[in-house]
């Protein structure tokens, strides 16, 4: 196998002596990794569904479209509408408050 | 010896150089994270701000005159004061034509099922045979919305004929509306659905990739020499595609079903080709985390509107800045001196995302206290995994004690890290829940502007001296993280621009403008950008080490226990005992 080939990193670990053998082994690594990736991804989460508890939020996040996985405000249409029909409740059901 | 260890570490976590010079200002990437940042701020500005909507002011004045008439007659949330809500909401520059163009330039990959390329692509027919699949749901939906209508019609004309004075007809009015709006949203989910167009992002995001590379080139042409840029960008193309990748993950239908985001896979994918085939050098000059980090925190620091920490009133404040900063002290004190944890930064990133927002909490405030990348790491990963936990047992837990839902979301959103996932647990329960956990959660998040600032001075002034060593302003200054006063300057910038705007106009031209419609794009990008850095830099075995004893295990659970009590606690006070006209209203 031509080191010239291979990322950095096994190169590095070849330079003089090859050893195809570890190359191998890292590039089955990272296969088995994509593997559970893809059990994780098709099997397992569609498994996990099947518990009550978390198919049917599954499935309301499905429906509605909620980026669940959003990590801030901006990113969430629903925080923008809540934000308003909040601040509207108050400006015009609670002017005191 | 402070600055010995600091040194000896620098390789790894975020550090100044310890001495100020004016070339600081085109040297360093704190400042360049600065200018970056506010040129996308300023380029957005440009674009939005010049082009509203077609008669914006008229349009929100009308449905404000509808909504007051409403309130004036009824004494709850009419049918028709909900109709003059979703018109203001529709009021936004996000919806003008070229606010989508932009959109469709700066959008990640399409979310897809079994068929990944459709992430990529999807032809006419393709489009047309899923929007088709999707109308008998939505024929299903649109008839349950208007059944419901009628019920709450009647409901509603009951408590009218009644002069609105009979509070059994008002409630039932009230009830019967609430279903309405809950059978409203899951039509409007549907009706979404069957409205596909055919698509192909490959083109837009090549082009993205070239835009993000010249962009990045800039700051690393002064910084580092027009040589480096050469190898930067080969190198940026591998991380962006890796991003890609990322966000591909992320969009797989039973992945977004689970909340698992992007910054999840972006790890994950950048430790996986480290730790099996490696890092490829060429690569490597582009894997520049706090570059990332710092330019699209700067850009964060943009949608933190204070403006918005007055949404849900006084009880807002109490359940999101009162409850939070006692928790985040309070489990950090925990950390260092129960559990005694091993590093102080990584006890106080987890401490802030467990107790303040979760990733993006754990991304400013690592930052603020130049966390390792590894702690960042392991702190995002205990976040999402209690994340996805808690969005699915607190509905459960909420619904089977028979929970307020006002009470319930104010809990959710005090206690569920991601934004995200407290909209949809709260809106899995009902509206008055998605209205109260996203506004808490929303009130929360702006919190992370005081604590990163917080947490920035903290750990110049305090954390790290010598015991005993007191530390002048000069020092502070020369050891301060410099992106910090982007991120504060860029916040009280667009707040101020909010509130001189007034909250409607500030919400359709900088929230759902501005922000929504530009730079939250690219800070999204920026954290992708950052997160598979971080993997692609990391051994999983150093990972291991910081995770020995299960300590920040232990602490993530010790402190939201904590939080869960507390914030349990408060919003029971707040809202039920305190505020509950509040309540009653909401």
């Amino acid at each position: 196998m031509k080191t010239m080939t291979l990322p950095y990193t096994m190169a590095k670990k070849v330079e003089g002596q090859p050893r195809p053998s570890g190359v191998v082994k890292r590039w089955m690594h990272l296969a088995l990794w994509l593997l559970l990736l893809w059990a994780f991804i098709f099997v397992v989460g569609p498994i996990a569904q099947k518990i009550p508890a978390v198919g049917i939020l599954a499935n309301y996040i499905k429906e509605s479209g909620i980026d669940a996985g959003a990590i801030y405000y901006t990113e969430v249409d629903e925080v923008g509408e809540s934000d308003q029909a909040i601040r509207n409740t108050f400006r015009f059901y609670l002017p005191q408050k | 010896m402070v600055e010995e260890k600091r040194s000896t570490e620098s390789a790894n976590i975020v550090v100044d150089k310890a001495e100020t010079k004016l070339s600081d200002l085109w040297k360093l990437e704190d400042y360049w994270a600065i200018w970056l940042g506010f040129l996308i701020l300023v380029v957005g500005m440009a674009i939005f701000l010049p082009r509203p909507p077609e008669n914006m002011q008229e349009n929100i004045a009308k449905a404000e005159q509808a909504m007051a008439a409403e309130a004036a007659r009824a004494p709850f949330k009419t049918i028709e004061w909900h109709k003059a809500n979703d018109a203001k909401g529709k009021i936004k520059a996000t919806s003008e034509g070229y606010a989508k163009g932009i959109k469709n330039f700066l959008s990640k990959p399409h979310g897809w099922k079994t068929d990944v390329s459709q992430a990529f692509m999807m032809g006419d027919e393709a489009a047309s045979a899923k929007g088709q699949n999707a109308v008998p749901k939505y024929e299903a939906a649109k008839a349950k919305e208007s059944a419901a209508l009628a019920a709450a019609t009647s409901a509603q004309a009951a408590a009218a004929a009644a002069g609105f004075s009979n509070a059994e007809l008002n409630n039932t009015a009230k009830n019967t509306i609430s279903d309405w709006r809950g059978a409203h949203r899951k039509a409007s989910a549907a009706k979404k659905k069957t409205k596909v167009s055919p698509y192909n992002q490959i083109g837009y995001l090549i082009g993205l990739c070239a835009v993000l590379a010249i962009f990045f080139s800039i700051g690393i042409f002064f910084m580092k020499g027009g040589g480096e840029v050469a190898k930067f960008i080969p190198g940026f193309i591998g991380v962006f595609i890796i991003a890609v990748l990322a966000y591909v993950a992320a969009g797989q239908a039973t992945m977004k079903e689970y909340g698992i985001g992007y910054a999840a896979w972006a790890i994950l994918f950048g430790l996986i080709i480290s730790n099996t085939i490696g890092t490829p050098k060429w690569m490597m000059k582009a894997v520049q985390t706090e570059y990332y980090i710092k330019t699209g925190l700067v850009l964060l620091g943009g949608e933190i509107l204070f403006g918005k920490i007055l949404s849900i009133g006084i009880p807002g404040i109490f359940v999101a800045w009162v409850v939070t900063p006692i928790v985040l002290i309070s489990t950090f004190i925990f950390g260092q001196k129960i559990i005694k944890m091993p590093s102080p930064t990584l006890n106080m990133t987890i401490s802030a995302d467990m107790s303040v927002c979760g990733v993006s909490a754990a991304i400013a405030t690592a930052a603020a206290c130049r966390a390792k990348k590894e702690e960042l790491t392991l702190a995002v990963g205990l976040s999402l995994v209690f994340t996805s936990i808690m969005m699915i047992v607190m509905p459960a837990v909420i619904k089977a004690t028979n929970m307020d839902h006002v009470l319930g979301g104010a809990w959710m959103g005090g206690t569920i890290d991601a934004t995200g996932a407290v909209a949809a647990a709260g809106a899995f329960l009902s509206d008055r829940a998605l209205y109260t956990a996203a506004t808490i959660k929303m009130i929360q998040n702006v919190l992370i502007g005081v604590i990163a600032f917080g947490v920035a001075v903290y750990w110049c002034a305090k954390y790290e001296c010598a015991p005993g060593q007191k530390v002048g302003a000069g020092e502070i200054w020369v050891r301060f993280p410099k992106f910090v006063i982007g991120f504060i300057v860029a916040s009280i910038i667009f707040s101020l621009m909010y509130g001189s705007m007034g909250e409607s106009v500030g919400t359709a031209m900088l929230d759902h403008g501005v922000l929504r419609g530009f730079s939250r794009n690219f800070r999204g990008w920026f954290f992708c950008l950052a997160f598979v850095s971080i993997g692609l830099a990391t051994n999983f075995r150093e990972l291991g080490s910081y995770f020995k004893g299960g300590k920040p295990l232990i602490l993530y659970v010790c402190g939201q226990s904590f939080n869960l009590v507390l914030t349990l606690i408060m919003a029971y006070i707040m809202f039920f005992k305190v505020f509950p006209e509040i309540t009653a209203a909401i």
